[in-house]
């Protein structure tokens, strides 16, 4: 490849809170440049974000409709080569249908849509049309957990029994959608954020996150949701125990009141022989736990031989 | 989010140059994980508003 791709963001104005982390994320390796954008719904901020991004006017859109007919009409050599969606839940599926029939690859935010239906048409469209979507589960890509996988995978832990997956946050624990925050104001209304407030918004991030180590997939669930903050529509808590296709048991929780805590994913995986520990806060880090040995602490870019999967021994996440 | 920006747009690069993609290249989440995650929610709700102990998870449309 002897250029850059050309990326078209719809969300992630200045009124928005992931567009800025995934721009930060593209330009890391230098293979992206953001050439064009939708970036908010309210068409001042639109404009604006497109400035101070340097954007050029005409490239700057008010609406993702525009954005996509226009780009498409752009001669091979200049239009987008994907688009980027990272607005609210409710406005996920219509942009990526309309890009993905125009011919364009997609990035898309979690949860992937606003309900089961719409995934399943993506699914189609995605098949017709041939083209690349990339869902961002954000955490399968941290060189730590590709480790863990990669372990699991070699049986290194024997047959996995138990999962444990905890993510509580706690920045949902006033009633801030009453308090002018735009983040928690559609995440907590079930018109925008779908069927459920808490675990659509984080507690996919563990399920995710448990199937993509073990390998395994969940085949029943019990589950527990609470709206613990008085006046919340959506549940903002919940505990769920889960049971696997490979006979292993979990437990999964998320919260979003639990008051104090920032974003603490953690994933602990039980085999016959030991266990495996990872956490967001430390994520170069994995624990590596025996029944009959001290534990062992692996670091990203470790120079351990063999050790590490080619993946873990040459990257180191910095985000 | 860096390594998802790795890994897709070595993939779409794949595409537009006619080469194919590696394995490692190739892992990150797609739309069958967007499904999950839809059935995920479908399911917690409904166990949630279940008093039967076990929900099985099914992906319904
Ligand atoms: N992967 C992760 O870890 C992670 C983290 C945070 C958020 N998210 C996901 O990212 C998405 C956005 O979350 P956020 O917290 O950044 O939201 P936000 O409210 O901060 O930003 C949403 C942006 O979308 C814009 N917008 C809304 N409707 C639009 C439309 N029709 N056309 C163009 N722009 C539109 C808004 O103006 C705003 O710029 C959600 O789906 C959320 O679940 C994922």
């Amino acid at each position: 490849m002897n250029r850059k791709l050309r990326m078209g963001m719809v969300g992630g104005g200045k009124d928005a809170f992931i567009g800025a982390i995934h721009r930060f994320a593209a330009n890391m390796d230098g293979l992206i440049e953001v050439a064009a954008g939708a970036l908010s719904i309210n068409p001042e901020i639109a404009v604006d974000s497109g400035k101070s991004l340097f954007l050029p006017a005409d490239r700057t859109y008010l609406t993702y409709d525009e954005m996509i007919t226009k780009e498409a009409a752009l001669p091979a050599d200049k239009r987008i080569d994907f688009v980027t969606i990272v607005t609210p839940n409710f406005a996920h599926f219509a942009p990526a249908m309309m890009a993905l029939d125009h011919g364009f690859h997609v990035v898309i935010e979690k949860p992937i849509a606003f309900t089961l239906d719409e995934a399943l048409q993506l699914k189609k469209k995605v098949e017709e049309t041939g083209l690349i979507l990339c869902l961002t589960h954000t955490y399968s890509g941290y060189p730590m957990v590709k480790q863990a996988k990669a372990m699991v995978a070699d049986g290194v832990l024997g047959k996995i029994r138990k999962v444990w997956v905890e993510y509580p946050q706690g920045w949902l624990s006033k009633l801030s959608e009453r308090e002018g925050n735009a983040q928690a104001a559609w995440r907590t209304d079930p018109k925008k954020s779908g069927k459920a407030g808490c675990m659509g918004d984080i507690g996919t991030h563990a399920a995710h996150l448990s199937e993509y180590i073990t390998g395994a997939k969940i085949t029943h669930l019990c589950a527990d949701l609470n709206a613990l903050v008085p006046g919340r529509m959506l549940d903002d808590d919940g505990g769920v125990l889960l049971k696997f296709d490979n006979g292993a048991a979990g437990v999964l929780m998320a919260s979003q009141v639990a008051a104090g805590e920032e974003n603490a994913l953690k994933i602990r995986i039980y085999g016959e022989k030991g266990g495996l520990e990872w956490a967001q806060h430390e994520p170069n880090t994995l624990l590596v736990k025996w029944l009959d040995a001290p534990t062992q602490i692996l670091r990203a870019g470790g120079n351990y031989g063999d050790r590490l999967s080619s993946y873990a021994k040459n990257s180191f996440c910095k985000n | 989010m860096v390594i998802v920006y790795h890994l897709m747009p070595k993939t779409v690069s794949a595409r537009i140059d006619g080469s194919t993609p590696t394995k490692e290249e190739l892992d990150f989440p797609g739309v069958e994980d967007g499904i999950r995650g839809m059935a995920f929610i479908d399911n917690v709700v409904a166990s949630a508003q279940s008093d039967i102990k076990w929900t099985e998870y099914v992906i319904n449309s």
